[in-house]
């Protein structure tokens, strides 16, 4: 599962050179690595490229393995699409693969250094009002949400309602004394439950907004303009653009 | 199977823009449809259901590369019109968390609310059963069969991807004496990017070749997606029937299912009250 607390301490703790460049920069970094997964034919730029974002995490000071198996967690996804492509040509899957953790990587980097409110801010400017109201909520919903699946799963586990630790040696399935078909109920319970909190989160949420004002537009107040920080955002976006457009001279 | 799971710069750049006009239409139709009623309420519900497939999305069953995302529960509480705003904004979220292409946000948005819809019309189809008591079975075929439908779609956008539509459109210009058309300086498509092509490169033209195994590829593709994509509709439609079967005892009015009567027995006649 990925851990959006997490996600979002980083962005919000965090001091680095990314941490301090402005959303729209950073939104040109994520362009320049989606225009090098277009121009690329070949791993290597593509896998270059990841490198560069890899370093970049790096010198961020952010947990680089985590961050590696999240960008890497969709290939089995984009598997089935590689290996359909498969024509005796290891450069084919390898090069869909590598398109696909790219942009992941891309996508995690500007994630973990922007708090979602400066990320999403550019959006909210342009987008239609229930559209960008509802957006800017997700975030907020997004947490309590996850709060709620983790109280229930540590419910769980303090009153012995799954055994989740096998016996020393065991392999992980046989979990002791909990059976797929009890496990399937608790989840299922679990997820009912999680949609009913969810709609009264909702409703609350809505008289909440109610109270404080709310007629159906949020008003943005993220400053978009661009700050001294932006030049090493924007020269590793350039960075990106050219090596995909000399892996295509 | 609610998303196309295809890198950034794999499908062809005409499919992806496609996809970004058909999620755009869909937005216009939306908010106009949405233009007359008081949408400020449904706001934070759409945010939730919204925030809800984000988080059932990061549980992925890795072994059959399937991710449930709960669509047609969502399609069952907030609707179809306010589903596109959902699918639009689950699919942006998606992108940043790193699983998914941003060039494809507009054909998975399009993907996520055919699924979203369908669910929401299967279920009202229906609701009679369900609301004699078998809503677990109803909420359960309306997801099974939404889910296997979206996937047909996504196995159609990656057959649509395999062609070049250079070679459907740029037919040349029509010769009166040879009775047919001349070969178009445009046949290979005004702009084309593709994955390597080491053979074309070293000047070897296997195009047949290539079409043939192309068609080989998709063709596996297919099936692999569509015994996957079952499997994985089977367990979100399992999974999705026990959830709304809670639902429904607890809060049927959040499901449009009118709480069912209490049955009460006839009260046993007391000797002392018969007596008295």
């Amino acid at each position: 599962m990925i851990r959006f607390a997490s996600l979002d301490r980083w962005a919000t703790q965090g001091a680095s050179w990314l941490h301090r460049a402005s959303p729209v920069a950073k939104w040109a970094l994520l362009g320049s690595a989606v225009l090098l997964a277009i121009l690329a034919r070949e791993p290597w730029p593509l896998l270059a490229g990841y490198a560069v974002l890899v370093l970049a995490v790096a010198s961020c000071r952010l947990p680089v393995g985590t961050l590696v198996l999240v960008s890497l967690l969709p290939v089995p996804m984009f598997g089935l699409v590689a290996l359909s492509r498969w024509n005796g040509d290891v450069n084919v899957p390898l090069t869909i693969v590598a398109k696909g953790t790219l942009t992941a990587m891309a996508g995690i980097v500007v994630a973990a250094t922007t708090p979602y409110p400066d990320l999403l801010a550019p959006a909210t400017r342009v987008l239609p009002a229930v559209v960008a109201d509802s957006l800017v909520l997700t975030y907020r919903a997004l947490f309590l949400l996850v709060a709620r699946v983790e109280a229930f799963r540590l419910a769980l586990q303090a009153r012995g309602g799954v055994f989740g630790r096998p016996a020393p040696g065991a392999l992980p399935w046989p979990a002791r004394g909990t059976t797929w078909r009890r496990r399937f109920a608790l989840a299922a319970t679990g997820a009912a439950m999680t949609v009913v909190r969810a709609v009264d989160v909702s409703t609350r949420l809505y008289d909440v907004m109610r109270l404080r004002g709310y007629h159906g537009r949020l008003s943005p107040t993220r400053p978009l303009a661009p700050r001294r920080a932006d030049w090493r955002p924007l020269i590793l976006a350039l960075g990106l653009v050219a090596l995909g457009v000399a892996a295509r001279l | 199977m609610t998303h196309i799971m295809v890198p950034d710069g794999v499908l062809p750049w005409w499919l992806s823009v496609a996809g970004w006009l058909i999620a755009t239409g869909l937005l216009g139709v939306t908010l106009r449809r949405l233009r007359t009623v008081t949408s400020s309420r449904m706001v934070p519900l759409v945010a939730v259901m919204t925030a809800l497939m984000v988080v059932v999305m990061s549980f992925e069953l890795v072994p059959i590369g399937y991710e449930l995302h709960l669509t047609v529960l969502t399609g069952l509480v907030i609707g179809p019109w306010y589903g596109a705003i959902a699918a639009l904004l689950f699919n942006v979220l998606r992108a940043f968390i790193g699983d998914g292409a941003f060039t494809n946000i507009g054909l998975n948005t399009a993907v996520t609310w055919i699924e979203i819809a369908l669910g929401a019309a299967f279920w009202a189809a229906l609701r009679p059963p369900a609301q004699q008591g078998r809503p677990a079975v109803a909420a359960g075929a309306a997801t099974f069969a939404g889910l296997l439908l979206s996937t047909l779609v996504f196995i159609g956008v990656m057959g649509i991807s395999t062609v070049e539509p250079g070679e459907l459109v740029e037919t040349g210009a029509y010769d009166v004496a040879a009775v047919g058309f001349k070969e178009s300086p445009f046949g290979g498509g005004l702009l084309s990017i593709h994955l390597s092509e080491p053979e074309r490169a070293a000047g070897h033209d296997d195009s047949h070749g290539d079409a043939t195994r192309e068609s080989a590829g998709f063709a596996r593709f297919a099936l692999a997606a569509l015994i996957l994509g079952a499997i994985g509709a089977l367990l979100e439609a399992t999974l999705t029937g026990a959830i709304v079967a809670y639902i429904a005892r607890v809060r049927p009015g959040l499901l449009d299912l009118h709480p069912t009567p209490a049955r009460v027995r006839p009260a046993s006649v007391s000797v002392a009250s018969s007596q008295g």
